[in-house]
C-alpha cells in the first residue's frame, strides 16, 4: 500500500474560550424585560406567555417587544448592544 | 498552499476516512492532491490564500484554496473552476443570506444558471436532460459548492444543516442556458451584463417541478399552465412574495416568442397571474400569517403575491426537443430572507476589473479629469 499526501477540505470550527457566566445581579425595581421574537408564526405568543410568568415572579415593570423582520437574519452586534443598554432581562431563542 | 493543511493516508483508506470525517456528500470523491489543487487554482489565477468571501454570522471565511480542494474532490474539470469561484462569490453576497440558506429546515438547493460561452468551454450541457445526469461539468460544479458548504461553512446534515427532508437538487442543480430564439437576448443581457461575459446566477431553491403542455401551441396557453403550476398552495413562497426560475424548453420557448411575447411580458404575466386569493390557500388547509414576519394581508385586488415584481421571475431557455416540457424551480423563501445573486465568471488576469460586472458600471476615480 502507498501513502499519499492530501489536502484537508475543511476548516475546523474555532474553539471558543471558556468564560465564566455573567454575574447574577438582583433586578432593580422597575426592571425592563425585552422580548425578541424572531418573526415565526406564534413566536410572539409563546414568548409573551413566558413573559407573563416571569412578571409574576420577578420585579418586572415593563415588557418591551422587539420583532425581527426576518427569522433568517440574526440581530447584529449594534442591535444587541442597544438592547443590552435599555433592558435588564432579554428573552429570545424561539426556533421552529 | 499554506492555508490548507495536509493529511497523509493510505490510498486504500482515502474514501472511508474522508467519509468518516464527514468531508463528503456520501458519494466517493477524487483524492485532493496538492498537484491537482494547484492546477485548479491556476485555472482561475488565484492564490490559495485569496479570500472569496465570508459568512460573518458563522465566523466562516472561504479561501480560493479551500474552494479548489473541494472542487477537486467533486471531480470538477479545471475549466469549470472559474464558474465555481463566481458561484461561491454569489452565495457569499449578503443578499443571498447563506447563513440561513444552508441551515434552514426548508432544505434549499444552490441552483446555478450559467449564461455565456464559459459554459460551453467547461463542457456544460444546455440541451437534453439539462437538469439530469450525464455531463461532468453540470454534475460537479454544483457538487463542488455543496462540498464547500459542508466543509467550510460547516453545514452538515444533522448538525447545522437542519433540512427536514432536503431534495436531490442539494447534490447538484446546475444548468447552462441554451440561447433563446431571436429576438430574445440571453439571460445575462436581460440582467444588464454585456453579451461577451459569462454570468452565473445562484438561486436558493426548492426542488424543480416539471411543467408539461404537449398540445397547446399558443404562447399564452403555455403561460397559463406555468401560472397554475407556480401558484400551488403547497409551495412555501406562494402568497408570500418570493423568486423563481422558469426553464423554458424549446417548444414552449418557440410558442411564446412566436406569439410576440417578450421576456418582460412573461415576467409581468406571471407576477399578475400567480397572485392568489387567501381563500385559495385556506381551501388547501394553509393558515395565513397575520402577526408574523410574512405579511399575508391581501392587496387591493383581494389577492396575495407569489412574486412581488417582474425581476423576481428569472426566465431562461434550456433543454432538448421533445413533446413540450419545461420546468419551474421555486425559490426557497420569500425575498425578505434571501435573494438570487449574479456574478461574472472571471479568468486569470481578469481580477482587476470591478466586480459589479454591469455594462453600465462607471466609476469616477479621484484625480482623473472628466
Amino acid at each position: 500500500m502507498a501513502a499519499i499526501t492530501l489536502l484537508r477540505p475543511d476548516v475546523p470550527a474555532p474553539v471558543a474560550e471558556r468564560t465564566d457566566r455573567a454575574a447574577r445581579r438582583p433586578l432593580p425595581e422597575g426592571a425592563v424585560l425585552t422580548i425578541v421574537e424572531n418573526g415565526k408564526p406564534r413566536a410572539k405568543e409563546v414568548l409573551e406567555g413566558i413573559a407573563d410568568v416571569l412578571r409574576s415572579r420577578l420585579p418586572v415593570d415593563r415588557v418591551e417587544l422587539v420583532s425581527k423582520p426576518s427569522a433568517a437574519k440574526p440581530i447584529d452586534a449594534d442591535e444587541a448592544r442597544m438592547l443590552a443598554v435599555r433592558s435588564h432581562l432579554v428573552l429570545c431563542g424561539v426556533g421552529d | 498552499m499554506s492555508v490548507v493543511e495536509t493529511v497523509i493516508l493510505e490510498e486504500t483508506e482515502v474514501q472511508e476516512r474522508f467519509l468518516a470525517r464527514g468531508w463528503t456528500d456520501g458519494l466517493p470523491i477524487v483524492p485532493p492532491t496538492p498537484e491537482q489543487v494547484d492546477r485548479m487554482l491556476a485555472a482561475v489565477g488565484l492564490e490559495a490564500e485569496d479570500l472569496l468571501g465570508v459568512v460573518p454570522q458563522r465566523n466562516c471565511a472561504v479561501s480560493a484554496g479551500k474552494a479548489a480542494v473541494n472542487a477537486v474532490m467533486a471531480g470538477c474539470p479545471e475549466e469549470a473552476f472559474p464558474i465555481v469561484v463566481a458561484a461561491l462569490q454569489a452565495i457569499l453576497d449578503p443578499a443571498f443570506n447563506a447563513h440561513a440558506v444552508v441551515t434552514s429546515t426548508g432544505g434549499a438547493a444552490l441552483c446555478l444558471v450559467v449564461s455565456g460561452r464559459a459554459a460551453e468551454e467547461a463542457g456544460m450541457n444546455a440541451g437534453h436532460n439539462v437538469m439530469g445526469p450525464g455531463r461532468r461539468a453540470n454534475a460537479t460544479i454544483g457538487r463542488a459548492l455543496r462540498l464547500v458548504v459542508l466543509n467550510v461553512l460547516r453545514s452538515r446534515p444533522g448538525e447545522m444543516d437542519g433540512s427536514s427532508l432536503g431534495h436531490p437538487g442539494k447534490y447538484t442543480l446546475t444548468l447552462a442556458e441554451d440561447p433563446p430564439p431571436p429576438p430574445w437576448k440571453p439571460l445575462r443581457v436581460a440582467l444588464g451584463y454585456l453579451s461577451e461575459v459569462t454570468t452565473v446566477t445562484v438561486l436558493p431553491t426548492e426542488g424543480p417541478r416539471q411543467v408539461a403542455n404537449h398540445l397547446n401551441p399558443e404562447g399564452e396557453g403555455i403561460l397559463r399552465t406555468f401560472a397554475a403550476a407556480i401558484r400551488n398552495p403547497s409551495t412555501f413562497c406562494v402568497g408570500k412574495g418570493g423568486q423563481g426560475l422558469i426553464v423554458l424548453g424549446p417548444e414552449h420557448a418557440r410558442a411564446i416568442v412566436d406569439a410576440g411575447l417578450t421576456r418582460q411580458d412573461v415576467q409581468e404575466y406571471l407576477v399578475k397571474e400567480t397572485r392568489v386569493a387567501p381563500a385559495e390557500l385556506e381551501a388547501a388547509g394553509v393558515y395565513l400569517e397575520h402577526t408574523a414576519q410574512h405579511d399575508m394581508r391581501a392587496g387591493p385586488d383581494g389577492k396575495l403575491p407569489t412574486f412581488e415584481q417582474p425581476e423576481d421571475v428569472y426566465v431562461m431557455t434550456a433543454g432538448g426537443a421533445g413533446a413540450g416540457w419545461s420546468a419551474y424551480v421555486p425559490g426557497w423563501a420569500p425575498t425578505i430572507h434571501a435573494r438570487a445573486v449574479t456574478r461574472v465568471v472571471r479568468r486569470p488576469g481578469e481580477w482587476t476589473l470591478p466586480d459589479c460586472g454591469l455594462a453600465a458600471c462607471d466609476v469616477d476615480r479621484p484625480g482623473e479629469d472628466g
